[in-house]
């Protein structure tokens, strides 16, 4: 046993983690030193009050965009509580986030995500209080924007509508997985290799389950995209919230 | 459906004052954060679970559920704070070789992954004592009193209304697409669950556009009082 092959363990390795990580990409309750829990809040707030200046302004105009903006984070909580098919077998959970930038844009999503977050804390127990902060950088923040820049720069280069999706939703789950790793590295580095080799480590250790996911959310996005097009002859105008772009 | 909302109605503790309860649970939390001592940590999980279970009748059973799932998860993150790689064997506890360097763990990596799991139980604890005695009605009133901006609140207050109609028609869809074998292999199962989310989507506008009528015969002037 001294000298086992590092892709076999790894293998071994990553299939007992595997079904463990798939239940998403959150940082769990108390996890976080307090420190990075502060930090991480400072940077997430400017993002969430650009967003809410954007809500208000909504509101302003038209009350009744309240209910539809809760609708929507309503959606986005179930759909994060379903059971998405994965290609390992087992089963993940989509993100909704991709979609809801693509259709509203990323600032109003930095709220809407953030609230979804809290949700999840609050009655599912997955992610958490303390570490709201930094679980919304990367899910509220980092994730839709990357969906959204990737949207608008591919449909400007006259890409396949399909494509487009695919790419947004998928990318911006894997700029998620990214940050998360980055933020889990920066708090415990590693001994001797310290934060970079933590990084290394955090990446490889989602990454099995990550690149699946991301596929996976991707192709579902896609097919939910394409049936909104289809059920609405107006396309995708139609649920633009009105006044925002 | 989720039974954290369940049991946050149903415990002895549901009638007490909420900024009490949200108080206490969010300084323990706090706390639990800051603090570095294990004992002083050992002390939050004993004593937050011990109210949890003996004053507020929580049962044991569920509970146990509820803690099991973030318990597993904390435990599995904990993996790659642990075991690092290092070309010296001299720091390692235990280690396993390869060609030239080892992977193992060390006191420190070990002592730090005890210090985050107490203190991730110790939140765990303190957040399951918010939420479990806490209605979410009652929550909405702490909310108020933080002074969180008046839209958010609004919006939190009619996401909840929506979240359980919704887990509702979710069920029913899903129910019936099980029937008619909608998951019977991945391929029939993206494609059923495509239409679950897009069909979901569509009663969302419909809903949207059902309720600005409702509304605008109940005289809304852009304000919900809460």
């Amino acid at each position: 046993m001294k000298k086992l092959s590092i892709p076999l363990t790894a293998t071994i390795l990553l299939l007992i983690i595997a079904p463990v990580y798939t239940f998403g990409m959150h940082i769990m309750e108390g996890f976080l030193p307090f420190e990075w829990v502060i930090i991480w809040s400072i940077l997430f707030i400017p993002f969430f009050m650009l967003g809410l200046k954007d809500l208000k302004k909504i509101f302003a105009r038209d009350p009744r965009q309240k209910i539809l903006i809760a609708l929507v984070t309503a959606f986005v909580f179930v759909l994060s509580a379903l059971k998405l098919p994965s290609a390992t077998g087992s089963s993940s959970h989509p993100t909704g986030v991709g979609l809801g930038a693509i259709l509203f844009g990323p600032k109003i999503m930095a709220v809407i995500g953030t609230i979804v977050l809290l949700f999840q804390a609050l009655l599912l127990a997955h992610g958490g209080l303390t570490t709201l902060g930094a679980n919304a950088f990367s899910m509220a923040v980092v994730g839709p924007f990357v969906s959204y820049t990737v949207f608008r720069f591919m449909r400007k280069g006259n890409v396949n509508k399909g494509l487009c999706v695919f790419a947004a939703a998928s990318l911006g789950d894997i700029a998620t997985y990214i940050v998360t790793s980055l933020q889990l590295a920066l708090a415990f580095p590693d001994p001797v290799g310290g934060v970079t080799a933590s990084a290394v480590k955090f990446l490889s250790v989602f990454l099995l389950t990550q690149i699946p996911i991301a596929a996976a959310e991707g192709i579902l996005t896609n097919i939910v995209y394409d049936l909104i097009q289809k059920n609405n002859p107006e396309g995708e105008e139609a649920y633009e919230i009105k006044g925002y772009k | 459906m989720l039974i954290i909302d369940k049991i946050a109605y149903n415990n002895r503790l549901s009638q007490t004052n909420p900024y009490l309860k949200f108080g206490v649970g969010f300084a323990l939390l706090i706390l639990s954060v800051l603090w570095n001592n294990l004992w002083g940590l050992g002390a939050i999980i004993l004593g937050v679970n011990s109210i949890l279970i003996a004053v507020a009748r929580i049962n044991k059973k569920q509970y146990i559920k509820l803690l099991t799932i973030p318990i597993v998860f904390i435990l599995f993150s904990l993996i790659a704070t642990i075991f690092y790689v290092s070309k010296e064997k001299s720091d390692f506890l235990f280690s396993v070789g390869f060609s030239n360097c080892y992977i193992g763990y060390s006191m420190i990596t070990l002592m730090r992954a005890i210090h985050i799991l107490l203190r991730s139980f110790a939140a765990l604890s303190c957040i399951y004592f918010i939420t479990l005695t806490t209605g979410f009605n009652q929550l909405i009133l702490v909310f108020k009193k933080l002074r969180i901006p008046k839209e958010i609140i609004e919006i939190i207050m009619l996401t909840y209304r929506f979240i359980f109609i919704f887990l509702e028609e979710v069920a029913e869809l899903y129910i019936a697409q099980e029937m008619r074998f909608g998951y019977i292999n991945l391929k029939t199962a993206y494609r059923s669950l495509g239409i679950l989310v897009s069909t979901l989507f569509t009663r969302i506008v419909m809903r949207y556009q059902d309720m600005s009528i409702a509304l605008d015969t109940k005289l809304y002037d852009g304000e919900f009082y809460i």
